[in-house]
């Protein structure tokens, strides 16, 4: 069950439309904690127990690459679900992406229909049911 | 890779009236011909992005701030309408905005190959008018709006 959502984006916008969509897409009662880029995330994983990681790569002080490369090299966040939502397709980068473990790569602007398909891929459970 | 005037203008058409429908549910209209500049700045809000592949060059766009507001507000609701933080959140919104714009053009430019690359957008502190290269006019939700296009 998915109770706990980090969305990581350098923009308040984006933040704002990534939630809005996992609201729609089902997610309404999960609790969403918010990043403005990795290193804030860090923080934030370090504290608190999260269950979906949905992160930009372009962005300042620690970018989404780095991020996920942090996660998936630690024991404790390894298994961490992590959906990447970028505004660049980039064949080579989705590669290594996907070769660290991401389990989808969406573009921007996401649609609460892009996060239903990538999550329900994911089998992870929505927090109403 | 050198690209004809008229296949950028086509690609940037759709790829903008893609995102602004996509990201702020707006419609984009009356595409004016490339050229056209806005004469007085005021009032206007503006950001910018470098697009590094798989073209070299820089988009700029700017919105009528009464506008931007709008759509702003139609994206973030609640959260957007802190009047405290209005200028803080327009630009946070133009920024998402031309950074979806150059990244569906770049990839609508790349094609299968999807090598493509952006730098951070950023606000567009102060207007100069000149130096920006090409500019292209057209309406969102019928208020006047304008795209530069530098060095593709």
């Amino acid at each position: 069950m998915v109770k706990r959502i980090l969305i990581v984006d350098d923009s308040q916008t984006a933040r704002m439309v990534i939630r809005r969509c996992l609201e729609i897409a089902g997610f309404a009662e999960a609790e969403f904690r918010e990043a403005a880029h990795g290193r804030d995330a860090l923080a934030i994983l370090r504290d608190t127990d999260i269950d979906l990681v949905l992160t930009d790569l372009n962005m300042p002080e620690m970018t989404g690459q780095a991020l996920i490369r942090r996660l998936k090299s630690s024991p404790r966040s390894c298994l961490l679900p992590v959906i990447v939502i970028s505004s660049l397709p980039n064949e080579r980068e989705e590669e290594y992406l996907r070769s660290l473990g991401v389990t989808a790569i969406l573009r921007k602007p996401v649609s609460p229909m892009m996060l239903t398909a990538a999550i329900t891929a994911m089998n992870l459970d929505c927090a109403e049911e | 890779m050198k690209l004809s005037e008229s296949l950028v203008d086509a690609v940037l058409q759709e790829t903008v009236r893609e995102s602004f429908e996509l990201l702020a549910f707006a419609e984009v209209t009356d595409w004016e011909e490339p050229g056209s500049r806005p004469v007085e700045m005021d009032g206007y809000i503006g950001a910018r992005i470098q697009i590094r592949k798989p073209v070299s060059g820089m988009l700029s766009l700017f919105l009528d701030r009464e506008s931007c507001a709008g759509l702003a507000g139609a994206v973030g609701g609640e959260v957007f309408s802190d009047s405290s933080r209005e200028t803080e959140i327009l630009r946070d919104f133009m920024n998402e905005l031309v950074n979806t714009i150059a990244g569906r053009f770049a990839a609508a430019l790349a094609g299968e190959a999807k090598m493509t690359g952006l730098g951070l957008p950023a606000a567009i502190e102060e207007w100069e008018g000149e130096g920006w290269g090409r500019g292209i006019g057209f309406h969102v939700d019928e208020k006047q709006a304008f795209l530069f296009v530098e060095g593709i």
